[in-house]
């Protein structure tokens, strides 16, 4: 199925492989012709053999330096987080706190959207530009950041830009962004060789220095390697363009099916059609990231079939909408109403299957069956989630919500959020607070501390997610302050709960996705049973976590177990003194280093394992909303309640 | 091979890898400048805020006080003037001149406000009444948030600063006029200097 999430992010990395085995045959037949046209120009002077060891040396290491160089840097400049190509391309953050109302729509959008997904909400930024466009950026889902251009908030209605942030989202979840920078890097330096080819037929062809046919044989050397450069370059831009056209097809096909609704993106593609400006975007920068797009952001013309990095609009809009007859609509800015803004669910009569809360939206989620359900729900969003997660958002109290939006008080509801609802505890809690943090900070907290504490369970960890854009506004010197605060509260009670340590892997992984030096982490483990040991240790303390009664907690681990490895299980459920959060942590780790296949099966095992008694917890669903994410598999919310006839 | 196209290439690879580390120090200048820019924005929602609570908290206290018309009028007066000084600064973040007038303004502001608060203090219906309480929380609150998005924005001023100083990098910004980032002052310091004034 072209929509699992594992399978998608095992054919990015094997599309990534590829990209490596073409990149150096490029670099080898590059080399090769490099030293032939040396060895040709060399053999003109004076006749010698074919085999010339100096000049092989010198074309392989000039291609190698000047081609593996300029991609590495290249590669280095894009990969450090999706903030910086968006401050690049100079976009504009939307702050939380906006008062903007077509902005506060598209922050409403996104957000419903992350909460759907299961993933922090990503930083969104503005571009002023006048055409209808978009892009995300970032490596992976915990550093990524969509981008919209001015045109997409004046003209597309909510259910068109909903369409556009499902298609971006779609490249953040299948994993083409790292596949996007890899090419980008490539062609920029097989271009890099045309350029030196330049430079060398200007220096040879400017000065009257040195022996008249050096000069000539320099200057056929710069244009052979102009030409080399520059076919080499096309060639890879033919590769380039031909992934890029096929994972956009998948994209709006995702849109689709995250939203149920093939008007709103079909919507936005025909205004686009409609529009002078189309989807172009005027800044320069955007030549290199073209692909990153949601359409073509560059002019047509010439070769503009072959090389352009998304299908043919008609193209892309027949496949949504077979009846389109090719006439694009007249575009006008869209006016906005309270519909628009809050969306078609703004307040939806109350249905069972959602913690009741006054006031609150109610709609219901399928329920957690089966463990493959999970599995297939990973990275995933269905219009169901969506609007679960705009009740989950609507439903959120405005007192936290405003706070949530600017970093001041979102770093209050953190602290809030660590509190222990104990009395004893919190005092200990909040002596600390105060000695640490200014008193302005702990005013913040103390007022937050009630409507914090009376938040269902269900809505602390999205309330977490909602305030992530403005956690990540702080400057890298606050962020410190900030984390060491954290930590202080949590082992304020000499204990690390499972609350206070999922939260502070959400945290950790995504704030310091940010603000510390990157730590690349690639997949090196692929046997299942060599990683049985760690997941033997992940699943003991979620077996413990669901029952404490040592037989079911046994069952529950073979369950895990089995579903992990099938009947070459060997490990038997150790007992609970011997399960530490600190070697679930380490085991987590391991685990996040697996390639998908195998991450697959650890989320089903675990699901196996918290399915075992036919009834989910709110701490067994925060337990695998922290294991999920830790190993980059975004969940989407997971209703609570009875799982019904569970066999498997 | 001749000597001399050796010593070429090797000069025009020497030039491109030059030439790649001043496009990373151009990109990275542009990275920098674009975060502070960006932290403006930040600060920017919260001092909207405070001068649209501005003229609310002058209506609140124009009863209690209507002949006190100087000190209230000095309020409205500093509210407009920090209000266009904010406007230019929004327009263009990296403008020191702009940010040089939007800091004197603003102590201006904070001056003049102190001084409505310490002169409220006579007023025991005023400090009383509701309205008045929810207003100054609101200010307060407001207040808090731009002090510490302030404190992120200077952190962001200075670090693009301090990446602009240093020495291939001063030679790019020079190059492509890239200016010193101007800091956002703290106001508090001056704030009590009129209060106590008074008193």
């Amino acid at each position: 199925m072209a929509t699992n999430f594992f399978q998608q992010q095992d054919s990015a990395r094997r599309k990534t492989f590829q990209l490596v085995v073409y990149f150096v045959l490029a670099i080898l037949i590059l080399i090769a012709l490099v030293y032939g046209l040396l060895l040709a120009l060399d053999s003109a002077r004076e006749p010698a053999s074919w085999w010339q060891p100096e000049l092989l040396l010198l074309a392989a290491l000039g291609v190698g330096l000047v081609v593996g160089g300029t991609s590495a840097f290249k590669v280095a400049q894009l990969s450090s987080g999706g903030q910086a190509v968006a401050l690049m391309m100079g976009g504009e953050e939307v702050p939380g706190t906006t008062t903007d109302s077509r902005q506060k729509r598209l922050l409403n959008v996104v957000e419903e959207m992350a909460l759907a997904a299961g993933v922090p909400v990503p930083p969104v930024y503005v571009l002023e530009e006048p055409g209808i466009n978009a892009f995300a950026a970032g490596y992976a889902p915990g550093d990524a950041v969509v981008a919209v251009s001015q045109g997409c908030l004046n003209y597309l209605t909510r259910d068109e830009l909903q369409g556009v942030v499902a298609h971006e989202f779609s490249h953040i979840l299948n994993g083409d962004m790292r596949l996007n920078v890899r090419l980008i890097g490539l062609i920029f330096g097989i271009m890099a060789l045309s350029i030196i080819g330049r430079m060398l037929m200007l220096t040879s062809g400017g000065r009257s220095s040195g022996r008249n046919d050096s000069r000539g044989g320099l200057m056929l050397l710069g244009l052979g390697v102009f030409v080399l450069g520059l076919v080499g370059a096309f060639f890879g831009r033919l590769i380039m363009a031909a992934v890029s056209r096929q994972r956009e097809y998948l994209a709006d096909a995702s849109a689709v099916q995250f939203t149920r609704n093939s008007d709103g993106i079909g919507g936005a593609l025909k205004k686009i059609g409609g529009l002078a400006e189309g989807s172009r975007i005027a800044n320069p920068q955007a030549a290199e990231v073209g692909h990153m797009f949601f359409a073509n952001a560059l002019g047509g013309g010439g070769l503009a079939g072959l090389l352009a990095t998304h299908p043919p609009l008609v193209e892309r809009i027949r496949r949504l909408d077979p009846q389109f007859d090719g006439q694009f609509p007249e575009v006008r800015p869209v006016g906005l109403d309270r519909a628009e803004l809050e969306g078609p669910w703004g307040r939806v009569p109350p249905v069972a299957g959602m913690p009741r809360l006054p006031g609150l939206p109610q709609v219901p989620l399928p329920v957690l069956r089966f463990a493959d359900e999970t599995a297939s729900r990973i990275g995933h969003v269905d219009p169901e989630e969506i609007g679960y997660a705009q009740a989950l958002h609507d439903g959120m109290p405005d007192v936290l919500r405003v706070a949530a939006q600017e970093p001041f008080s979102a770093r209050a509801l953190v602290y809030g959020l660590l509190l222990d609802p104990r009395a004893d505890l919190r005092d200990l809690q909040l002596t600390r607070l105060k000695a640490g943090v200014e008193p302005q900070d702990f005013a913040e907290t103390l007022r937050l501390v009630a409507p914090v504490q009376a938040l269902p369970d269900t809505h602390r960890l999205p309330l977490l997610d909602l305030a992530m854009p403005a956690l990540r506004q702080m400057s890298p010197r606050q962020h410190r302050a900030f984390r060491a605060q954290v930590e202080v509260l949590m082992i304020a009670d000499q204990r690390l709960s499972l609350f206070e340590y999922t939260l502070r892997c959400v945290l950790h992984r995504h704030l310091d996705a940010q603000f510390l030096p990157r730590r690349q982490t690639r997949p090196v483990h692929n046997s299942l049973k060599k990683l049985a040991h760690p997941v033997a240790m992940v699943l003991a303390l979620l077996a413990w976590e669901g029952q404490p009664e040592p037989d079911r907690a046994a069952r529950a681990f073979d369950a895990g177990m089995r579903g992990y490895i099938g009947d070459d299980n060997t490990h038997r459920l150790p007992p609970r003194e011997e399960c530490s959060l600190a070697e679930f942590d380490a085991a987590l780790q391991t685990l996040n280093q697996s390639v998908p296949a195998i991450k697959r099966r650890v989320v089903v095992a675990c699901t196996a394992c918290i399915l075992a008694n036919q009834q989910v917890t709110v701490r067994e669903a925060e337990l695998l909303r922290a294991i999920c994410d830790t190993l980059d598999c975004p969940l989407p919310p997971l209703v609570v309640g009875e799982a019904e006839d569970f066999q498997k | 091979m001749s000597p001399v196209i050796i010593t070429l290439l090797v000069v025009l690879g020497v030039g491109l890898l030059l030439a790649l580390w001043l496009m990373g120090i151009y990109n990275g200048l542009v990275v920098a400048r674009n975060r502070f820019e960006n932290a403006f924005a930040q600060i920017d929602v919260q001092l909207k805020r405070r001068y649209e609570l501005i003229p609310n908290l002058v209506e609140a206290v124009k009863g209690y006080m209507g002949h006190e018309r100087e000190t209230l009028d000095a309020v409205i007066k500093a509210r407009n003037s920090a209000m266009a000084a904010e406007r230019k600064v929004a327009a263009n973040p990296s403008d020191p001149a702009a940010m040089g007038e939007l800091n004197q303004a603003e102590v201006q502001l904070g001056g003049t406000l102190g001084r409505l608060f310490a002169l409220s203090e006579a007023y025991p219906d005023l400090k009383a009444n509701q309205n008045m309480l929810a207003l100054q929380e609101e200010l307060t609150a407001t207040e808090n948030k731009i002090s510490f998005a302030r404190q992120a924005f200077n952190d962001a001023a200075t670090n693009y600063n301090i990446r602009r100083q240093v020495f291939p990098a001063v030679k790019v910004a020079g190059m492509f006029g890239f200016k010193q980032a101007a800091l956002l002052e703290t106001a508090e310091t001056e704030r009590a200097a009129p209060k106590v004034s008074f008193q």
